[in-house]
Protein backbone atom coordinates (compact mmCIF):
# COMPACT_ATOMS: atom_id res chain seq x y z
CA UNK A 1 0.00 0.00 0.00
CA UNK A 2 1.68 3.42 -0.98
CA UNK A 3 1.79 6.07 1.26
CA UNK A 4 -0.92 8.32 -0.61
CA UNK A 5 -3.40 5.51 0.89
CA UNK A 6 -2.79 5.51 4.22
CA UNK A 7 -4.71 7.36 6.39
CA UNK A 8 -3.26 9.96 8.30
CA UNK A 9 -3.41 8.59 11.54
CA UNK A 10 -0.73 5.85 10.18
CA UNK A 11 1.30 8.73 8.39
CA UNK A 12 2.05 10.08 11.66
CA UNK A 13 3.02 7.02 13.33
CA UNK A 14 5.28 6.17 9.94
CA UNK A 15 6.81 9.55 10.68
CA UNK A 16 7.00 8.87 14.18
CA UNK A 17 9.18 5.88 13.08
CA UNK A 18 11.35 8.19 10.95
CA UNK A 19 10.24 8.24 7.84
CA UNK A 20 10.56 10.90 6.24
CA UNK A 21 8.69 10.14 3.52
CA UNK A 22 5.54 9.26 5.21
CA UNK A 23 5.17 12.66 6.87
CA UNK A 24 6.22 14.17 3.42
CA UNK A 25 2.70 12.47 2.02
CA UNK A 26 1.83 14.49 5.23
CA UNK A 27 2.67 17.51 4.61
CA UNK A 28 1.40 17.35 0.50
CA UNK A 29 -2.09 15.93 2.10
CA UNK A 30 -2.53 19.09 4.38
CA UNK A 31 -0.35 22.04 2.80
CA UNK A 32 -3.55 23.33 1.48
CA UNK A 33 -5.57 23.46 4.08
CA UNK A 34 -3.48 24.85 6.56
CA UNK A 35 -2.31 27.70 3.88
CA UNK A 36 -5.82 28.32 3.55
CA UNK A 37 -6.60 29.01 6.57
CA UNK A 38 -3.14 30.99 7.31
CA UNK A 39 -3.99 32.89 4.50
CA UNK A 40 -7.35 33.95 6.38
CA UNK A 41 -5.90 34.26 9.54
CA UNK A 42 -3.08 36.31 9.27
CA UNK A 43 -2.78 37.35 4.97
CA UNK A 44 -2.03 35.97 1.97
CA UNK A 45 1.58 37.85 2.78
CA UNK A 46 2.33 35.73 5.29
CA UNK A 47 0.66 32.63 4.71
CA UNK A 48 3.46 30.87 3.04
CA UNK A 49 6.07 31.51 5.91
CA UNK A 50 2.97 29.98 8.21
CA UNK A 51 2.45 27.12 6.77
CA UNK A 52 6.22 26.40 6.47
CA UNK A 53 6.18 27.34 10.34
CA UNK A 54 3.30 24.96 11.39
CA UNK A 55 4.67 22.22 9.42
CA UNK A 56 8.12 21.96 10.84
CA UNK A 57 6.25 22.66 14.93
CA UNK A 58 4.24 19.65 13.29
CA UNK A 59 7.35 17.61 12.51
CA UNK A 60 9.55 18.98 15.74
CA UNK A 61 6.21 17.71 18.10
CA UNK A 62 6.02 14.46 16.27
CA UNK A 63 6.97 12.72 19.81
CA UNK A 64 4.04 14.64 21.74
CA UNK A 65 1.08 13.22 19.02
CA UNK A 66 -0.75 10.73 21.38
CA UNK A 67 -3.50 10.31 18.47
CA UNK A 68 -6.16 11.37 20.80
CA UNK A 69 -7.39 13.72 18.12
CA UNK A 70 -7.44 13.32 14.55
CA UNK A 71 -4.09 14.67 12.80
CA UNK A 72 -6.03 17.22 11.01
CA UNK A 73 -6.93 18.70 14.87
CA UNK A 74 -3.78 18.87 15.99
CA UNK A 75 -2.31 20.63 12.71
CA UNK A 76 -5.13 22.95 13.28
CA UNK A 77 -3.80 23.23 17.33
CA UNK A 78 -0.43 24.04 16.07
CA UNK A 79 -1.92 26.62 13.91
CA UNK A 80 -3.38 28.32 16.18
CA UNK A 81 -0.49 28.54 18.56
CA UNK A 82 1.36 29.83 15.68
CA UNK A 83 -1.51 32.49 14.88
CA UNK A 84 -1.00 33.67 18.60
CA UNK A 85 2.38 33.87 18.77
CA UNK A 86 2.71 35.89 15.14
CA UNK A 87 -0.17 38.73 16.40
CA UNK A 88 1.53 38.53 20.18
CA UNK A 89 4.56 39.32 18.50
CA UNK A 90 3.20 41.95 16.35
CA UNK A 91 1.26 43.60 19.47
CA UNK A 92 4.77 43.92 21.20
CA UNK A 93 6.26 45.50 17.77
CA UNK A 94 3.12 48.07 17.61
CA UNK A 95 3.81 48.37 21.27
CA UNK A 96 7.32 49.33 20.95
CA UNK A 97 6.62 51.88 17.66
CA UNK A 98 3.85 53.95 18.71
CA UNK A 99 1.82 55.64 15.68
CA UNK A 100 1.12 51.80 14.21
CA UNK A 101 -2.05 50.60 13.17
CA UNK A 102 -4.04 49.35 16.43
CA UNK A 103 -5.49 46.15 15.92
CA UNK A 104 -8.67 46.86 17.97
CA UNK A 105 -9.99 49.39 15.48
CA UNK A 106 -11.39 49.71 12.20
CA UNK A 107 -9.71 48.45 8.94
CA UNK A 108 -6.60 50.70 7.75
CA UNK A 109 -8.13 54.29 7.46
CA UNK A 110 -6.27 54.18 4.02
CA UNK A 111 -8.54 51.32 2.83
CA UNK A 112 -11.68 52.90 4.84
CA UNK A 113 -11.37 56.26 2.95
CA UNK A 114 -11.35 54.31 -0.24
CA UNK A 115 -15.15 53.62 0.05
CA UNK A 116 -16.82 50.73 -0.87
CA UNK A 117 -16.70 51.41 -4.53
CA UNK A 118 -13.29 50.75 -4.65
CA UNK A 119 -13.68 47.75 -3.47
CA UNK A 120 -16.13 46.29 -5.60
CA UNK A 121 -15.20 43.43 -7.09
CA UNK A 122 -13.75 40.65 -5.33
CA UNK A 123 -10.46 40.75 -5.54
CA UNK A 124 -10.85 44.26 -3.29
CA UNK A 125 -14.09 42.19 -0.89
CA UNK A 126 -11.21 39.34 -0.65
CA UNK A 127 -8.38 41.76 0.38
CA UNK A 128 -11.11 43.83 2.52
CA UNK A 129 -11.98 41.17 4.82
CA UNK A 130 -8.43 39.93 4.96
CA UNK A 131 -7.60 43.44 6.41
CA UNK A 132 -10.57 43.18 8.47
CA UNK A 133 -9.34 39.73 9.97
CA UNK A 134 -6.07 41.04 10.79
CA UNK A 135 -7.60 43.38 13.31
CA UNK A 136 -9.44 40.20 15.01
CA UNK A 137 -7.93 39.29 18.31
CA UNK A 138 -6.02 36.39 17.95
CA UNK A 139 -7.51 33.60 20.36
CA UNK A 140 -10.76 34.13 17.75
CA UNK A 141 -9.22 33.84 14.84
CA UNK A 142 -8.82 30.17 14.49
CA UNK A 143 -12.31 29.19 16.02
CA UNK A 144 -13.63 31.61 13.67
CA UNK A 145 -11.68 30.03 10.38
CA UNK A 146 -12.43 26.61 11.32
CA UNK A 147 -16.04 26.78 11.79
CA UNK A 148 -17.37 29.60 9.35
CA UNK A 149 -14.64 28.89 6.30
CA UNK A 150 -13.85 24.93 7.15
CA UNK A 151 -17.32 23.96 8.75
CA UNK A 152 -15.90 22.72 11.72
CA UNK A 153 -18.31 21.12 14.21
CA UNK A 154 -17.77 23.21 17.62
CA UNK A 155 -16.52 19.38 19.15
CA UNK A 156 -13.68 19.06 16.81
CA UNK A 157 -13.06 22.43 17.37
CA UNK A 158 -13.29 22.13 20.86
CA UNK A 159 -10.75 18.88 20.97
CA UNK A 160 -8.51 20.46 18.59
CA UNK A 161 -7.55 23.53 20.46
CA UNK A 162 -8.04 21.56 23.82
CA UNK A 163 -10.92 24.17 24.33
CA UNK A 164 -14.43 23.32 26.46
CA UNK A 165 -17.06 23.76 23.97
CA UNK A 166 -18.39 26.58 25.58
CA UNK A 167 -15.48 28.46 25.51
CA UNK A 168 -15.09 27.59 21.87
CA UNK A 169 -19.29 29.08 20.99
CA UNK A 170 -18.38 32.28 23.30
CA UNK A 171 -14.87 32.78 21.07
CA UNK A 172 -16.62 32.12 18.36
CA UNK A 173 -19.74 34.24 18.87
CA UNK A 174 -17.44 37.33 19.97
CA UNK A 175 -15.07 36.53 16.82
CA UNK A 176 -18.53 36.88 14.62
CA UNK A 177 -19.14 40.26 16.17
CA UNK A 178 -15.89 41.64 16.04
CA UNK A 179 -16.07 40.68 12.20
CA UNK A 180 -19.36 42.32 12.22
CA UNK A 181 -18.16 45.47 12.98
CA UNK A 182 -15.15 45.47 11.06
CA UNK A 183 -17.03 44.13 7.78
CA UNK A 184 -20.02 46.63 8.37
CA UNK A 185 -18.63 49.48 5.65
CA UNK A 186 -18.18 46.88 2.78
CA UNK A 187 -21.77 45.50 4.25
CA UNK A 188 -22.61 48.99 4.20
CA UNK A 189 -21.62 49.74 0.74
CA UNK A 190 -23.07 46.16 -0.97
CA UNK A 191 -26.51 47.72 -0.69
CA UNK A 192 -25.37 49.63 -3.87
CA UNK A 193 -23.43 47.50 -5.55
CA UNK A 194 -23.78 46.41 -9.29
CA UNK B 1 -35.51 29.12 27.02
CA UNK B 2 -35.11 32.79 27.77
CA UNK B 3 -33.69 35.47 25.79
CA UNK B 4 -30.23 36.22 27.23
CA UNK B 5 -29.24 40.24 27.85
CA UNK B 6 -31.36 43.06 25.83
CA UNK B 7 -34.67 41.56 26.11
CA UNK B 8 -35.77 44.17 23.83
CA UNK B 9 -33.32 44.17 20.72
CA UNK B 10 -32.04 40.44 21.07
CA UNK B 11 -30.08 41.22 18.00
CA UNK B 12 -27.90 43.57 19.44
CA UNK B 13 -25.85 40.91 21.33
CA UNK B 14 -23.02 38.48 18.78
CA UNK B 15 -24.32 35.26 21.02
CA UNK B 16 -27.75 35.81 20.15
CA UNK B 17 -27.16 36.19 16.76
CA UNK B 18 -24.33 33.47 16.42
CA UNK B 19 -26.42 31.15 17.97
CA UNK B 20 -29.49 32.39 15.71
CA UNK B 21 -26.98 31.65 12.82
CA UNK B 22 -26.17 28.36 13.91
CA UNK B 23 -29.67 27.29 14.77
CA UNK B 24 -29.11 27.17 17.99
CA UNK B 25 -32.31 29.22 19.20
CA UNK B 26 -35.35 26.78 20.67
CA UNK B 27 -38.71 26.93 19.01
CA UNK B 28 -39.67 29.45 21.53
CA UNK B 29 -36.26 32.05 21.26
CA UNK B 30 -36.48 31.75 17.30
CA UNK B 31 -40.31 32.85 17.51
CA UNK B 32 -40.03 35.59 20.02
CA UNK B 33 -37.68 36.93 18.22
CA UNK B 34 -38.96 36.93 14.04
CA UNK B 35 -42.39 38.05 15.83
CA UNK B 36 -40.15 40.73 17.23
CA UNK B 37 -38.04 41.29 14.15
CA UNK B 38 -40.85 42.49 12.10
CA UNK B 39 -41.77 44.87 14.55
CA UNK B 40 -38.01 46.51 15.11
CA UNK B 41 -36.17 47.70 12.56
CA UNK B 42 -32.98 48.00 14.29
CA UNK B 43 -32.85 44.40 15.05
CA UNK B 44 -34.15 43.36 11.64
CA UNK B 45 -30.48 45.92 10.33
CA UNK B 46 -28.52 44.22 13.56
CA UNK B 47 -29.15 40.36 11.75
CA UNK B 48 -29.09 41.20 8.38
CA UNK B 49 -25.27 43.00 8.55
CA UNK B 50 -24.51 39.75 11.09
CA UNK B 51 -25.77 37.40 7.87
CA UNK B 52 -24.01 39.66 5.14
CA UNK B 53 -20.62 40.07 7.55
CA UNK B 54 -20.71 36.57 7.54
CA UNK B 55 -21.07 35.49 4.15
CA UNK B 56 -18.69 38.52 3.47
CA UNK B 57 -16.17 36.41 5.27
CA UNK B 58 -17.11 33.10 3.22
CA UNK B 59 -17.31 34.13 0.17
CA UNK B 60 -13.94 35.59 0.39
CA UNK B 61 -11.44 33.93 -2.13
CA UNK B 62 -7.69 33.00 -1.38
CA UNK B 63 -4.90 32.37 -3.42
CA UNK B 64 -3.65 28.83 -3.88
CA UNK B 65 -0.65 28.15 -2.29
CA UNK B 66 2.52 28.27 -4.74
CA UNK B 67 3.04 24.71 -6.30
CA UNK B 68 6.86 25.18 -4.97
CA UNK B 69 5.37 25.18 -1.13
CA UNK B 70 5.23 22.15 -0.53
CA UNK B 71 8.63 21.46 -1.64
CA UNK B 72 9.96 24.22 0.25
CA UNK B 73 8.11 23.15 3.50
CA UNK B 74 10.40 19.86 3.09
CA UNK B 75 13.39 21.13 2.20
CA UNK B 76 12.99 23.51 5.32
CA UNK B 77 12.28 20.44 7.50
CA UNK B 78 15.62 18.80 6.11
CA UNK B 79 17.18 22.03 7.36
CA UNK B 80 15.48 22.36 10.76
CA UNK B 81 15.59 18.40 11.43
CA UNK B 82 18.64 16.77 9.54
CA UNK B 83 18.35 13.11 8.78
CA UNK B 84 18.33 10.77 11.60
CA UNK B 85 21.29 8.26 10.46
CA UNK B 86 21.41 5.09 11.75
CA UNK B 87 24.30 4.14 14.14
CA UNK B 88 27.58 4.11 12.26
CA UNK B 89 27.74 7.25 9.76
CA UNK B 90 28.15 10.77 11.41
CA UNK B 91 29.30 13.44 9.81
CA UNK B 92 29.90 10.96 6.91
CA UNK B 93 32.31 9.00 8.58
CA UNK B 94 31.36 5.40 9.60
CA UNK B 95 31.75 4.69 13.08
CA UNK B 96 32.32 1.11 13.12
CA UNK B 97 35.21 1.56 11.29
CA UNK B 98 36.59 4.85 13.19
CA UNK B 99 36.22 2.58 16.69
CA UNK B 100 38.13 0.04 15.02
CA UNK B 101 40.48 2.14 13.71
CA UNK B 102 40.74 3.82 17.23
CA UNK B 103 41.29 0.81 18.71
CA UNK B 104 43.85 -0.31 16.64
CA UNK B 105 45.86 2.91 17.05
CA UNK B 106 45.25 2.32 20.72
CA UNK B 107 46.47 -1.40 20.33
CA UNK B 108 49.56 -0.31 18.60
CA UNK B 109 50.44 2.51 21.14
CA UNK B 110 50.20 -0.20 24.28
CA UNK B 111 52.02 -2.75 22.44
CA UNK B 112 54.89 -0.12 21.73
CA UNK B 113 54.84 1.09 25.36
CA UNK B 114 55.20 -2.61 26.48
CA UNK B 115 58.01 -3.33 23.92
CA UNK B 116 59.70 -0.10 24.76
CA UNK B 117 59.20 -0.73 28.91
CA UNK B 118 60.60 -4.11 28.06
CA UNK B 119 64.02 -2.94 26.31
CA UNK B 120 64.71 -0.58 28.76
CA UNK B 121 64.15 -3.38 31.69
CA UNK B 122 66.53 -5.41 29.45
CA UNK B 123 69.17 -2.68 29.24
CA UNK B 124 69.00 -1.68 32.69
CA UNK B 125 69.65 -5.87 33.48
CA UNK B 126 72.51 -5.62 31.24
CA UNK B 127 73.75 -2.79 32.47
CA UNK B 128 73.87 -4.33 36.08
CA UNK B 129 75.48 -7.52 34.44
CA UNK B 130 78.89 -7.79 35.15
CA UNK B 131 81.52 -6.72 32.63
CA UNK B 132 84.83 -7.98 31.94
CA UNK B 133 87.02 -4.96 32.51
CA UNK B 134 89.63 -4.32 34.84
CA UNK B 135 89.80 -2.57 37.84
CA UNK B 136 92.30 -1.38 40.37
CA UNK B 137 94.11 -2.64 43.05
CA UNK B 138 91.10 -3.68 45.40
CA UNK B 139 88.47 -1.66 43.69
CA UNK B 140 84.88 -3.69 43.99
CA UNK B 141 82.72 -3.11 40.84
CA UNK B 142 79.77 -2.09 42.91
CA UNK B 143 82.64 0.89 43.65
CA UNK B 144 83.93 1.21 40.44
CA UNK B 145 80.58 1.74 39.25
CA UNK B 146 79.75 4.24 41.38
CA UNK B 147 82.79 6.32 40.40
CA UNK B 148 83.05 5.21 36.72
CA UNK B 149 85.14 8.87 35.96
CA UNK B 150 87.76 8.19 38.73
CA UNK B 151 91.14 7.38 37.29
CA UNK B 152 91.36 4.46 39.50
CA UNK B 153 88.37 2.43 38.33
CA UNK B 154 88.51 3.79 34.41
CA UNK B 155 86.25 1.57 32.63
CA UNK B 156 87.64 1.32 28.79
CA UNK B 157 84.94 -0.16 26.79
CA UNK B 158 85.93 1.29 23.76
CA UNK B 159 89.17 0.67 23.57
CA UNK B 160 90.50 -0.97 20.72
CA UNK B 161 91.66 -4.49 21.48
CA UNK B 162 95.22 -4.28 21.14
CA UNK B 163 95.71 -0.91 23.44
CA UNK B 164 93.04 -2.39 25.65
CA UNK B 165 95.39 -5.86 26.36
CA UNK B 166 98.37 -4.15 26.40
CA UNK B 167 97.18 -1.20 28.77
CA UNK B 168 95.69 -4.12 31.53
CA UNK B 169 98.57 -5.71 31.30
CA UNK B 170 100.72 -3.25 32.10
CA UNK B 171 98.34 -1.99 34.95
CA UNK B 172 96.69 -4.99 36.65
CA UNK B 173 97.94 -8.16 35.59
CA UNK B 174 94.59 -8.90 34.96
CA UNK B 175 92.96 -9.32 31.73
CA UNK B 176 90.23 -10.71 29.69
CA UNK B 177 90.99 -13.39 27.55
CA UNK B 178 89.67 -12.06 24.41
CA UNK B 179 89.19 -8.34 23.14
CA UNK B 180 85.89 -8.97 21.95
CA UNK B 181 84.84 -9.80 25.24
CA UNK B 182 86.17 -5.84 26.03
CA UNK B 183 84.47 -4.30 23.73
CA UNK B 184 80.86 -5.98 23.54
CA UNK B 185 79.55 -5.75 27.06
CA UNK B 186 80.79 -2.04 27.31
CA UNK B 187 79.33 -1.12 24.56
CA UNK B 188 76.05 -2.12 25.71
CA UNK B 189 76.62 -0.03 28.89
CA UNK B 190 77.34 2.99 26.94
CA UNK B 191 74.38 5.45 27.02
CA UNK B 192 72.56 5.07 24.12
CA UNK B 193 72.79 8.43 22.32
CA UNK B 194 76.92 7.75 23.01
CA UNK B 195 76.93 3.86 22.05
CA UNK B 196 76.27 4.29 18.58
CA UNK B 197 79.20 7.06 18.26
CA UNK B 198 81.26 4.86 20.95
CA UNK B 199 80.79 1.68 18.46
CA UNK B 200 82.11 3.49 15.55
CA UNK B 201 85.58 4.41 17.44
CA UNK B 202 85.37 0.97 18.93
CA UNK B 203 85.12 -1.10 15.90
CA UNK B 204 87.98 -0.74 13.46
CA UNK B 205 87.95 -2.21 10.43
CA UNK B 206 87.96 -5.74 9.82
CA UNK B 207 91.56 -5.62 9.34
CA UNK B 208 92.56 -4.10 12.14
CA UNK B 209 90.27 -6.25 14.21
CA UNK B 210 91.79 -9.01 13.16
CA UNK B 211 95.27 -8.38 14.03
CA UNK B 212 94.27 -6.78 17.01
CA UNK B 213 92.56 -10.10 18.14
CA UNK B 214 95.13 -11.95 16.59
CA UNK B 215 97.61 -10.13 18.55
CA UNK B 216 95.62 -9.95 21.74
CA UNK B 217 95.75 -14.35 21.65
CA UNK B 218 99.70 -14.37 21.72
CA UNK B 219 99.42 -11.92 24.56
CA UNK B 220 97.22 -14.23 26.14
CA UNK B 221 99.30 -17.61 25.34
CA UNK B 222 101.94 -15.19 26.59
CA UNK B 223 100.57 -14.53 30.29
CA UNK B 224 99.66 -17.90 30.25
CA UNK B 225 103.21 -19.29 30.16
CA UNK B 226 104.65 -16.17 32.57
CA UNK B 227 102.09 -17.46 35.60
CA UNK B 228 102.99 -20.67 35.12
CA UNK B 229 106.81 -19.85 35.52
CA UNK B 230 108.13 -19.41 39.06
CA UNK B 231 108.67 -15.82 39.45
CA UNK B 232 108.30 -12.73 42.32
CA UNK B 233 104.85 -12.72 43.64
CA UNK B 234 103.85 -9.70 41.81
CA UNK B 235 100.25 -10.64 41.77
CA UNK B 236 100.63 -10.04 45.56
CA UNK B 237 97.48 -7.74 46.13
CA UNK B 238 96.82 -7.33 43.07
CA UNK B 239 93.50 -8.32 42.38
CA UNK B 240 92.41 -9.43 38.54
CA UNK B 241 89.86 -10.68 37.10
CA UNK B 242 88.36 -13.89 36.52
CA UNK B 243 90.14 -15.44 33.85
CA UNK B 244 93.65 -14.58 35.54
CA UNK B 245 92.28 -16.17 38.39
CA UNK B 246 91.31 -19.11 36.50
CA UNK B 247 94.75 -18.71 34.31
CA UNK B 248 97.21 -18.66 37.53
CA UNK B 249 95.37 -21.34 39.65
CA UNK B 250 95.25 -23.92 36.92
CA UNK B 251 98.91 -23.24 35.73
CA UNK B 252 100.64 -22.69 39.23
CA UNK B 253 103.20 -25.52 40.41
CA UNK B 254 103.30 -26.67 43.94
CA UNK B 255 105.89 -24.55 46.43
CA UNK B 256 105.59 -21.36 44.55
CA UNK B 257 104.53 -18.65 46.18
CA UNK B 258 100.80 -18.12 45.96
CA UNK B 259 98.61 -14.85 44.35
CA UNK B 260 96.56 -13.58 46.60
CA UNK B 261 93.58 -11.51 45.52
CA UNK B 262 91.47 -10.06 47.99
CA UNK B 263 87.95 -8.29 47.47
CA UNK B 264 86.28 -5.93 49.62
CA UNK B 265 82.72 -7.31 50.22
CA UNK B 266 81.51 -4.75 52.07
CA UNK B 267 81.21 -1.65 49.00
CA UNK B 268 83.41 0.19 51.48
CA UNK B 269 86.30 0.91 48.94
CA UNK B 270 89.71 -0.54 48.30
CA UNK B 271 90.72 -3.77 50.26
CA UNK B 272 93.84 -2.82 52.40
CA UNK B 273 96.92 -4.57 51.83
CA UNK B 274 98.32 -7.62 53.12
CA UNK B 275 101.40 -6.47 55.36
CA UNK B 276 102.08 -10.16 56.38
CA UNK B 277 105.75 -10.88 55.07
CA UNK B 278 105.76 -14.29 53.19
CA UNK B 279 102.16 -14.63 53.12
CA UNK B 280 102.18 -15.58 49.21
CA UNK B 281 104.36 -18.78 50.13
CA UNK B 282 102.89 -19.79 53.28
CA UNK B 283 99.48 -19.56 51.73
CA UNK B 284 100.80 -21.40 48.57
CA UNK B 285 99.14 -24.94 49.73
CA UNK B 286 95.99 -23.40 49.95
CA UNK B 287 95.75 -22.25 45.94
CA UNK B 288 92.11 -22.37 44.45
CA UNK B 289 90.53 -21.90 47.94
CA UNK B 290 88.41 -18.63 49.27
CA UNK B 291 87.96 -17.37 52.36
CA UNK B 292 85.95 -14.87 54.20
CA UNK B 293 87.72 -12.35 56.12
CA UNK B 294 86.30 -10.05 58.98
CA UNK B 295 89.45 -7.75 59.35
CA UNK B 296 89.58 -5.37 62.33
CA UNK B 297 89.95 -1.87 61.81
CA UNK B 298 93.74 -2.61 63.15
CA UNK B 299 94.34 -5.13 60.50
CA UNK B 300 94.18 -8.17 62.21
CA UNK B 301 91.61 -10.65 61.62
CA UNK B 302 88.90 -11.40 63.67
CA UNK B 303 86.96 -13.92 61.79
CA UNK B 304 87.93 -16.41 59.07
CA UNK B 305 85.71 -18.86 57.20
CA UNK B 306 84.90 -20.70 54.07
CA UNK B 307 81.68 -19.35 53.90
CA UNK B 308 80.66 -16.22 54.24
CA UNK B 309 77.91 -17.29 56.97
CA UNK B 310 78.17 -14.82 60.08
CA UNK B 311 80.19 -11.92 58.34
CA UNK B 312 77.46 -10.07 57.27
CA UNK B 313 77.55 -7.80 60.90
CA UNK B 314 80.79 -6.72 61.89
CA UNK B 315 80.29 -7.71 65.65
CA UNK B 316 82.92 -9.83 67.56
CA UNK B 317 82.57 -13.61 67.40
CA UNK B 318 82.78 -15.93 70.81
CA UNK B 319 86.21 -17.22 70.90
CA UNK B 320 84.76 -20.54 70.56
CA UNK B 321 83.32 -19.88 67.40
CA UNK B 322 86.60 -17.86 66.28
CA UNK B 323 88.39 -21.56 66.82
CA UNK B 324 85.51 -23.32 64.85
CA UNK B 325 86.84 -21.59 61.48
CA UNK B 326 87.55 -24.38 59.17
CA UNK B 327 90.09 -21.36 57.77
CA UNK B 328 93.92 -22.14 58.66
CA UNK B 329 95.98 -20.54 60.51
CA UNK B 330 98.24 -19.01 58.20
CA UNK B 331 95.15 -17.45 56.79
CA UNK B 332 93.82 -16.57 60.15
CA UNK B 333 97.06 -14.53 61.38
CA UNK B 334 97.32 -12.23 58.26
CA UNK B 335 97.60 -8.91 58.88
CA UNK B 336 96.16 -6.22 56.70
CA UNK B 337 97.06 -2.56 56.20
CA UNK B 338 94.84 -0.66 59.69
CA UNK B 339 91.72 1.22 58.27
CA UNK B 340 89.24 3.24 60.23
CA UNK B 341 86.85 0.55 60.30
CA UNK B 342 86.33 -3.10 60.19
CA UNK B 343 86.25 -4.55 56.78
CA UNK B 344 85.11 -7.72 55.11
CA UNK B 345 86.97 -9.65 52.45
CA UNK B 346 87.34 -12.10 49.80
CA UNK B 347 90.83 -13.88 49.84
CA UNK B 348 91.22 -15.47 47.18
CA UNK B 349 94.60 -17.81 46.68
CA UNK B 350 95.47 -18.50 43.60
Amino acid sequence: MSLTELPDEELIVLSQEGQEEAFGEFVRRHMETVHRWMARAVGEQEADDMTQEVFVKAYRGLSRFRGEAPPRAWLAAIADNAVKNRYRARGRFRRIFAGSADASGAPEPAETARGPEEHAHAGQVSRFVSEALKRLPAEFRMPVVLRDLEDWSYEEIATSLDLPVGTVKSRISRGRGHLKRLLAPLVDSGKTWP
Amino acid sequence: MAMKGDQTHPALLPDFLSRLHDGDLTATERAHFESHRDRCGECRRAAAEFEAALSLFRSSSVSPPPSDLAARILRRLRAAAPRRSSFGTVFGINLKWAAAFTLAVIAALVGFAVVLEREAARRAILRQAPIPVALEKGESPASAASKPNTPDARIRPHMQAKDAVESRAGESGAFAPDASSLRQPAAENAPPAAQAEEQKKALPPAREAREASSEASDFVSRRRRDAASPGPARSLERPGGEGAASASAASAEPGAPARLVILPLDGGGNAPAIVSPGASEALSDLRGREYFLLVEAGGRVREARVDGKGLRHARPRSKESLESSSAPPSVRNLRFTPGDRPRRLLLRVE
